[in-house]
């Protein structure tokens, strides 16, 4: 037997920190609102408990499952393929960026020597 | 061209028409397309598509129409099957240099680098691509309402919604402003709005069409697929987008004796070999909580169809009722993964909030801000689903259940040729009558879910309506790969309705 799993209390703190950890925001309207939706979803899953699955492997993609012996399913040589027809040059990709610099893309700065910001990784 | 007759998107109901159009001088292609992009122009309201592209189908038309004076017909057809065809695509599938919303304001602006490999084969194949239609924000949700940009409504009923969430696909062929559509389909996205508004759509088996070009959401689930009014339509459209795609790892590469298998199954169409083909009706597909019209409108057919030659085999799926939260664990997951790329520096639109962020965790948060309701929902579940602690406990278990699920199918395929029942245990539900309860919105795709879970292909078939004008879809689900079986049996049964529904009349 698995251990059985203690689900966390579905509160206003949890949410918060698994916003954190999903790279999210939430008002404290969306907060008030995903308490009892987070709560009801996660007791309909639970019914996947009483389940029996001890001798069961998992169901991970189909594809393995469609066509297990499939060649494709190991990994393919790292090439430059000479079939790529579409004009994806260089200038055609940059052009599509918001911001670019003397043929380099532009991204926000994410390193500075401020003490402020000695949270960020 | 038009020989003084003025023309109406609607005088073309199937593309047979249409190229019977073609081939005898009666109409030229760019009379066509000024047809159709004029009938969206007037069905604005309805909010099915998020672009137009009357320019390039007009410039597409002006090709073809040359190609028209100066070629035999049977030559362009054969090299050409949807030449001139008016087809619309949902807008989480990539044109090159044009922009991919994912009905998102996070992707408002990203511009596509290069054409998905379906929008390529479509183009190849003489297809004019009218424009990019409205769908649920990165494909969650089944009803239509939760695009940034404006819920689609019906294409007939005031109030109630087209279904989801390839909405704007399914509103734009049901209201003949496209002849066929592109949709892809997680748990459901293609087959609901199908039903919801009376057309038919394909998903196909998992692999079958390439998924490059198309925005991930449940990357072991997804599939792009056809829509359209006709059966014939929607396999002429099969035809073109299905096969193996290098671009795409999770393409299936079928042997030469898969492919001779196919092509075998797609000539016994209403028999399995000499015998009557076996259609499994699934106990579980007939439970409480289906409403009465729906129940009796698939009842009524199924028995139609057996006395016309099939033989109707009660089956059972022991593990279907698990379906529901196996999927959404499985499609959560998967999600929170899929758009961890949307972050306002990779992907994703880089808001003046974010940009005035003072730490790099502030700058994804505000970033990220521009996700709607039902897809911040998906990503916290997802996350917490995928966390140290409890994968074991969600993901994992739902992947074993989703095996048990995928065994049930294996077990009722020894005994039957194709599964029946329902695609949605309702007709097009009001407007916002969900929007309180997300759980109660996931319930209703308890009939779709399980042919995503198992890969396997299934089509929406369309009944016509109930007393109050609803209409209703029978769902048809095959063996993995055997496409052509499912489209030969739709064929001939949706030609048994009709007939049906003359007969019916005239009594």
């Amino acid at each position: 037997m698995r251990p059985v799993h203690h689900r966390p209390a579905v509160d206003r703190d949890w949410i918060q920190k698994i916003s954190q950890l999903s790279r999210l925001s939430l008002t404290q309207v969306e907060l008030d609102e995903l308490v009892p939706q987070i709560q009801g979803i996660l007791d309909h899953v639970d019914h996947l408990r009483s389940v029996p699955t001890d001798a069961i492997e998992p169901f991970f993609h189909p594809l393995m499952e469609l066509l297990p012996d499939s060649p494709q399913l190991s990994l393919r040589e790292d090439l430059c393929r000479s079939d790529e027809d579409q004009a994806r040059s260089a200038e055609m990709i940059q052009g599509l960026a918001p911001e670019q610099v003397e043929g380099a893309f532009q991204v926000p700065q994410v390193i500075t020597s401020s003490p402020s910001t000695a949270g960020t990784r | 061209m038009s020989l003084g007759r003025a023309w109406k998107a609607g005088d073309f109901r199937l593309i047979q028409h249409l190229h019977q159009a073609y081939a005898s001088g009666e109409v030229g292609v760019s009379t066509v397309i000024e047809s159709f992009i004029s009938e969206i122009q007037k069905k604005r309201s309805l909010n099915a598509f998020l672009s137009e592209r009357s320019e390039p189908a007009r410039a597409k038309a002006r090709e073809l129409d040359q190609l028209l004076s100066s070629s035999s017909w049977s030559n362009i057809r054969q090299k050409l099957p949807l030449f001139g065809v008016p087809l619309a695509i949902k807008d989480n599938l990539h044109v090159a240099g044009e922009v991919t919303t994912c009905g998102s304001k996070m992707l408002q602006n990203y511009r596509a680098p290069s054409d998905a490999t379906v929008v390529r084969l479509l183009q190849d194949a003489g297809a004019v691509l009218i424009g990019k239609t409205n769908l649920d924000e990165f494909s969650m949700g089944g009803s239509g309402e939760n695009s940034s940009f404006g819920p689609t409504l019906h294409p007939f009923l005031e109030g109630r919604v087209p279904g989801g969430s390839s909405s704007g696909s399914a509103c734009a062929v049901a209201a003949q402003m496209a002849m066929g559509a592109l949709g892809s389909d997680t748990g459901g996205s293609i087959r609901l709005p199908a039903s919801y508004c009376g057309i038919v759509g394909l998903k196909p088996t998992y692999g079958r069409v390439s998924r490059n070009g198309l925005v991930a959401f449940g990357s072991s689930l997804d599939q792009v697929g056809p829509m359209a009014r006709s059966v014939a339509d929607l396999s002429a459209i099969y035809d073109v987008i299905h096969g193996h795609d290098p671009r795409d790892a999770t393409s299936a590469r079928l042997s030469r004796e898969q492919v001779a298998a196919e092509t075998q199954a797609s000539s016994q169409d209403w028999k399995s070999g000499d015998r009557p083909v076996r259609l499994g009706v699934p106990q579980e597909f007939f439970v409480e909580g289906v409403d009465a019209p729906v129940r009796r409108a698939v009842e009524s057919a199924l028995e139609h169809f057996r006395s016309v030659g099939c033989e109707l085999v009660p089956i059972s799926l022991p593990h279907l009722v698990h379906a529901i939260p196996v999927y959404y664990v499985i499609a959560m997951a998967e999600a929170s993964s899929n758009l961890s790329r949307f972050d306002g520096v990779r992907y994703g639109t880089r808001s003046d909030e974010a940009a005035q962020a003072q730490t790099l965790h502030e700058f994804y948060a505000q970033a990220r801000a521009l996700f709607g309701r039902e897809v911040k929902r998906r990503i916290l579940l997802g996350s917490f689903i995928l966390s140290a602690g409890y994968h074991e406990a969600y993901y994992r278990k739902a992947c074993q259940v989703r095996r048990l699920i995928a065994n049930d199918f294996q077990h009722a395929f020894e005994r039957v040729d194709l599964i029946v029942g329902p695609v949605s245990p309702t007709t097009a539900f009001e407007l916002g009558s969900h929007s309180r309860s997300p759980l109660e919105m996931y319930l209703n795709d308890l009939f779709t879910v399980p042919a995503n879970l198992a890969g396997l292909p299934a089509l929406s078939l369309p009944l016509g309506s109930d007393s109050r004008g609803m209409p209703i879809g029978l769902q048809c689900i095959a063996p993995a790969f055997q496409e052509r079986r499912l489209l030969g049996w739709a064929a001939r049964a949706e030609a048994e309705l009709a007939s049906r529904a003359v007969t019916g009349s005239s009594k």
